[in-house]
């Protein structure tokens, strides 16, 4: 407890200070923004597809793809307990099939005890099937030099058992490379598990569209809003978006959903709304570069890895760009209307 | 001077040439007394004096010989002592030569020896009045030369008390002693005995009583004095500018406690940084770190502040400061003294491997009704205390925080924070003293506080996705200690105490974490101390513990050594919702013995036996001696081991897991101590510790922590002191340096500790100028402390967050250098009953904006300083009585 109260008041003091540095929802370079996989949690020898949503997508050089089932997770900033395995394709999708880890799934029982090792380091508090394999395993290898046979053949099936039943949980590594040689460095995780009727698989949490202003978006519109002016930006959830699932001690829990709102230009109110308080401001710049219209991104996360995205563009109303500026716009459809879902 | 009493009859006389005298008469009652001494004397005398005759007699074989009748004193005269004689109490003699002739008369006198030349004339005067029956010899008288002893037995006599004054100190009524007055008109002195202060011997009439300028303000207070009444009134005094006698921290004396440096509460509220909290200014001492936003945490020659334990006479306090460091839980009005011990005590305290705080409360009995009321910006407070009978007083104090009526007002009118629960705390004590009889005192004390806060916050402003809701904090405890003082004997003396204290801890942050404790710890204490001989003294005891813990917690692992914590929601949460129970039982002895007055030895040893959810058994040997060079120098030596349970967190199976064992230490302190003058005291230390089974986080989380990190802590420390005395000033400058690692495994090497703060330099002090106005100041110097620098980030696409990627040294960079100046001015107002005081507290004058802690930008590209608070004035209100 004693611990906890100055950390408390480094936290309330931290929260009261001004922050000095740009908000992480301001895009003025290259960055990658989020990472799709759809589904989120595929079969177990299923295919999850991957989408990197990146800003400035002209300043990258490549983007590779890569998995690893056998991440040491946020503490060791996802490193990897193997060699990575690379996924074919360079660009801006890929897909990867759980059915890739089979060899790797029978090749665990080469190096069982240094699997038993590494699990050791990332088993979560409430993985009990795994939990219950490590004991298991120190139990039948206890007083022996080398761990006999049964005990690898025991700990082996107990692992598929863990992994079919919970989940293996396959880190893809994106390494993205700028022009300039600088490479980004992002990571997405997928679930492949045996789903159930208690348990089905995540789906995505989907946005039918946004709301600006008056205008309804579903995505990759152009949309006029008053500069130096707040305006409201409303996101409207697919019905469904909040699913229900049982925690490891069999109690259902809702998903937690926010969303993260991104923009080359203008000021968000808030970094992030949510489910409850989903509303955000938007204020665009009273000058802005005729050749940057506003991008904005509007990304909706729950707590299982599920993520989903629209965008669209933001002019400062009145503003008319030159004609070659109309034409290489390609005739956008302005939004100018009322709309609803 | 005064003497009065009786005079023991008889007195001593030796034969000039015929018969010695002898006899007496028992005096007459009056205040001077004089006389002969008794009868065995005056058989021894005229023993001598027919030895004296005899001889000649026998060498001349004269037949026969004579009979022989010594004189016989018939009348006495009492010699007449001046009331300013200034002769002290107590037992003198005059030896005379006295004359006597054939009829009994004095014929001449003088004195042969004197114990004091003042009564000489008196005796020779009062001897000339005497009459004898003369001597015989062979039935006719003659004249004879006797020596006769003159006594004075000077005495307070039996006076004539015709009016009394109650002297008492200006501002807090305190019965004043030791203060010696004049009455003008006959210039007789008299002094005040247990704020009584008696006039006699004076007829009816004016008077004035004189107090000169010396330790109290000059003051002329006249009187009348009426026959057959004893007349009564108050004489208000007041303490004459720089004769303060307060001890502000007093040299380390005992041998069992031989870096203890102790630091009375009084005139501690004055110095700037206290907020008028003494417990605060314990961070100036040497051995002790600055901590981080002035958090008050206790890092005591770089150990982990988990490490050192604050105790309230002696028994567990938990939390000592309302919000983790803004003012402490006890009303300083019940503080004695504070004693501070940063390493290498012995036996009697336990459980901690680095220093202790003993916060004592106060002994004395209050002699009447007395209070105090105080409001600052912060607070508002009062305390009330009276005696309800000589052997008894009872005191009751209450403290009430507003800081959230103020925010309140902030936060008006925003929709998006608001503050559900403002800070607010509030915190009572009550205590009730009694002595029974002159060997026995109990105290009963109960304190609690409370401290609650929580904002909401609706939409989120910062990077946090999951800081989103409500953050809120509630943290009470209600203590109740009963202490049993006991004499047994004028050589073994007990104090039994027994104290309980329910507490509850509620942290609730957003979403993402929360910890809910609430734990029923019950206490016992028995220290004995037996003197067995002048150089021998026994201290033993027993501490008992019986505890019961409930958990309920949702939180990431705490963070350990160099640690740069990834983002709140990216970090493995653990949940637990158990039920912890512990007991402790730790007997201890410390022998302290004195085989030369120069050098004291003291071996002690304690063992404590664990049981419940953590079940340990071990012991503690200890030793320290110290050697009193001579009146001005003294060097002293310690060393011992230290063992603590391992942290409390980790007993919960969740977040423990592994079965720790006790972290430990072993001490190694010398110093030198000189003290060229009462008020200067000056001191060097250095140490060395070497920690071993310290609780490290560990790679397998079916563990979790391990009992395998080490480290040490080394340096050395300097105090120079003036304590407050003729110079109208005290303070203190303390040095320390430190050098705090633990040892890297990743990369075989030492590395810093997290509280590894090099240098630290205080300069404290208040000066004291005429009517009351008092200045001070305090200046500090602090290294930073160190931290791991970040060396880049990857993106986590599941969170939106960016991760840390820290560099492998850990703790290989610092903050900057803290420096910081505070001032601090009281002016107090002197009534008879009552004094109010006004002070202008400035943190921070020159507005140093000090880094505490380093902020990154969401991507770990940038960083800033978090800085600490900024130029800060406080004022406040203080009435006494």
């Amino acid at each position: 407890v004693r611990r906890i109260v100055p950390i408390l008041v480094t936290i309330a003091v931290a929260a009261g200070c001004s922050d000095p540095f740009k908000p992480q929802n301001e895009v003025d370079h290259p960055r990658v923004l989020g990472i799709v996989a759809d589904p989120p949690e595929p079969a177990f020898d299923g295919t999850t597809a991957l989408e990197a949503v990146v800003a400035y997508p002209e300043e990258f050089a490549s983007l590779a793809w890569s998995a690893c089932p056998l991440s040491l997770g946020t503490e060791l900033q996802y490193a990897c307990a193997m060699p990575e395995m690379p996924i074919p394709g360079d660009g801006a999708t890929s897909a990867f099939p759980g059915t890739a880890l089979k060899p790797w799934l029978d090749a665990l029982k080469m190096a069982f005890a240094d699997f038993v090792g590494f699990i050791r380091q990332v088993v979560r508090q409430k993985d009990y099937c795994t939990r219950d394999m490590i004991a298991a395993w120190d139990a039948c290898v206890a007083g022996q030099e080398t761990p006999p046979q049964e005990c690898v053949d025991a700990g082996h099936a107990k692992t598929i058992e863990c992994l079919r039943s919970g989940g293996i949980e396959v880190v893809f590594h994106l390494a993205a490379t700028l022009k300039d040689g600088t490479v980004l460095h992002a990571y997405k995780t997928a679930r492949f598990r045996d789903a159930t009727a208690d348990w089905p698989p995540n789906a995505i949490p989907r946005l039918e569209g946004v709301k600006v202003g008056d205008h309804f978006l579903k995505g990759g519109e152009l949309v006029e809003v008053e500069s130096r002016r707040e305006t409201q930006v409303l996101p409207v959830f697919a019905g469904g978006a909040v699913e229900s699932c049982p925690d490891p001690d069999g109690n259902r829990n809702d998903e937690k959903l926010w969303v993260s709102w991104y923009s080359t230009a203008g000021d968000f109110s808030y970094a992030r709304s949510t489910y409850e308080f989903p509303e955000n401001r938007f204020t665009l710049p009273g000058i802005m570069d005729p050749e940057s219209d506003a991008t904005v991104w509007v990304f909706v996360y729950d707590d299982r890895y599920g993520v989903s995205y629209l965008t669209f563009t933001a002019r400062p109303a009145g503003w008319t760009p030159d004609a070659n500026e109309e034409d290489a716009a390609g005739g956008e459809d302005v939004a100018g209307g009322e709309g609803e879902p | 001077v005064e003497a009065g009493g009786e005079t023991p009859p008889g007195s001593k006389a030796m034969c000039f040439r015929e018969a010695p005298a002898g006899g007496g008469l028992p005096p007459p009652p009056s205040c001077v007394v004089a006389g002969p001494e008794g009868p065995a004397l005056q058989q021894v005398a005229i023993l001598v004096a027919f030895l004296v005759l005899a001889v000649p007699a026998s060498a001349q074989e004269t037949p026969p010989e004579p009979v022989v009748v010594p004189p016989e004193l018939t009348r006495f005269e009492e010699a007449k002592l001046p009331p300013d004689l200034g002769v002290e109490p107590g037992a003198y003699v005059v030896t005379l030569a006295v004359t006597v002739d054939e009829t009994g008369a004095v014929a001449g006198v003088e004195a042969t020896a004197s114990d004091d030349e003042r009564l000489t004339p008196l005796a020779l005067e009062a001897a000339k009045s005497f009459t004898f029956k003369p001597a015989l010899v062979d039935g006719a008288p003659v004249a004879v030369k006797i020596t006769y002893r003159y006594t004075f037995d000077v005495r307070a006599r039996e006076r004539s008390v015709v009016f009394v004054f109650k002297v008492r100190r200006k501002g807090t009524r305190e019965p004043v002693d030791g203060l010696t007055a004049l009455v003008e008109e006959n210039g007789r002195s008299c002094t005040s005995v247990a704020g009584t202060l008696e006039v006699s011997d004076l007829p009816p009439g004016a008077y004035t009583l004189y107090v000169p300028e010396e330790e109290w303000v000059e003051v002329r207070e006249p009187f009348e004095v009426k026959a057959g009444e004893v007349g009564e009134a108050e004489l208000w005094v007041e303490r004459r500018y720089g004769t303060s006698h307060q001890t502000v921290i007093r040299a380390p004396r005992e041998a069992r406690f031989v870096a203890k440096q102790t630091l009375q509460a009084t005139e501690l509220a004055r110095l700037p940084g206290s907020g008028g909290d003494p417990l605060k200014m314990v961070e100036n001492l040497p051995g002790l770190a600055r901590s981080p936003f002035g958090g008050g945490q206790l890092i005591v020659f770089g150990a982990d502040f988990l490490d050192s334990h604050v105790l309230l006479d002696s028994q567990p306090m938990w939390w000592f400061y309302h919000f983790g460091g803004l003012y402490s839980t006890i009303n300083p009005a019940f503080i004695d003294r504070i004693d501070f011990m940063p390493a290498a005590f012995d036996a009697s305290y336990g459980n901690a491997i680095g220093g202790i705080v003993d916060v004592r409360l106060k002994d004395e009995l209050l002699d009447g009704v007395h209070g105090a009321v105080d409001v600052n910006i912060v607070h508002a407070g009062a305390i009330v205390g009276f005696p309800y009978s000589e052997d008894g007083d009872l005191t009751f104090a209450l403290r009430r925080s507003y800081i959230d009526a103020v925010l309140k007002l902030v936060f008006m009118g925003n929709d998006d924070f608001g503050l559900t629960t403002a800070p607010v705390y509030y915190d009572y004590q009550f205590q009730w003293r009694h002595r029974f009889g002159s060997r026995n005192r109990v105290r009963l004390f109960v304190n609690g506080s409370d401290d609650a806060m929580e904002v909401l916050n609706r939409r989120n402003s910062m990077s946090e996705p999951t800081f989103v809701g409500s953050l809120g904090l509630s943290m009470w405890i209600h203590a109740a200690s009963f202490e049993w003082e006991s004499d047994i004997t004028q050589d073994l003396k007990s104090v039994l105490s027994v104290k309980v204290l329910p507490m509850g801890f509620d942290l609730n942050v957003f979403a993402s974490m929360k910890l809910q404790v609430t734990q029923l710890p019950v206490h016992l204490r028995e220290d004995l101390d037996w003197r067995i001989r002048d150089d021998l003294r026994l201290r033993a005891g027993l501490q008992a513990l019986v505890t019961v813990g409930w958990l309920d917690v949702r939180a990431p692992h705490v963070p350990y050594g160099g640690a740069v914590p990834a983002p709140l929601g990216n970090q493995d949460i653990i949940e637990a919702n158990e039920t912890v129970t512990v007991a402790d039982l730790a007997p201890w002895a410390s022998l302290e013995w004195q085989p030369f007055p120069w050098w004291t030895i003291v071996p002690s040893v304690r063992m404590d036996a664990w049981v419940g959810d953590w079940t340990r058994v071990y012991a503690d040997p200890r030793l320290s001696m110290r050697f009193q060079i001579d009146e001005q120098w003294a060097v002293k030596a310690a060393t011992g081991l230290y063992q603590q349970t391992p942290p409390v967190f980790t007993f919960s199976r969740e977040f423990g897991g592994g079965d720790l064992g006790p972290e430990s230490a072993v001490h190694l302190l010398a110093g030198v101590e000189w003290q060229p003058l009462p008020d200067l005291f000056l001191q060097v230390e250095g140490f060395y510790k070497h920690l071993f089974n310290q609780v490290e986080p560990s790679n397998d989380k079916t563990v979790r922590y391990t009992n395998d990190g080490y480290g040490r802590a080394f340096g050395g420390d300097f105090l120079l002191r003036v304590n407050p005395g003729g110079w109208h000033f005290f303070g203190w400058l303390a040095y320390t340096y430190v050098v705090a690692q633990r040892w890297d495994f990743a990369r075989d090497d030492w590395r810093s500790s997290d509280t590894d703060q090099r240098h630290v330099l205080n300069v404290v002090g208040t000066y004291e100028l005429p009517h009351h106005w008092y200045i001070g100041l305090r200046f500090r110097l602090a290294s930073g402390y160190p931290y791991t620098p970040v060396t880049g980030s990857v993106f986590d696409a599941d969170t939106d967050q960016y991760v840390p990627i820290p560099s492998p040294l850990k703790n290989s960079d610092r903050l900057p250098l803290f420096h910081q100046l505070d001032l601090r001015v009281d002016k107090e107002w002197v009534f008879e009953n009552w004094k109010l005081a006004l002070y202008l507290e400035v943190q921070n004058v020159y507005n140093n904006r000090a880094a505490e802690a380093i902020q990154y930008s969401y991507d770990y590209s940038q960083t800033d300083w978090v800085s600490g608070l900024p130029i800060l004035p406080v004022f406040g209100i203080k009435g006494e009585f």
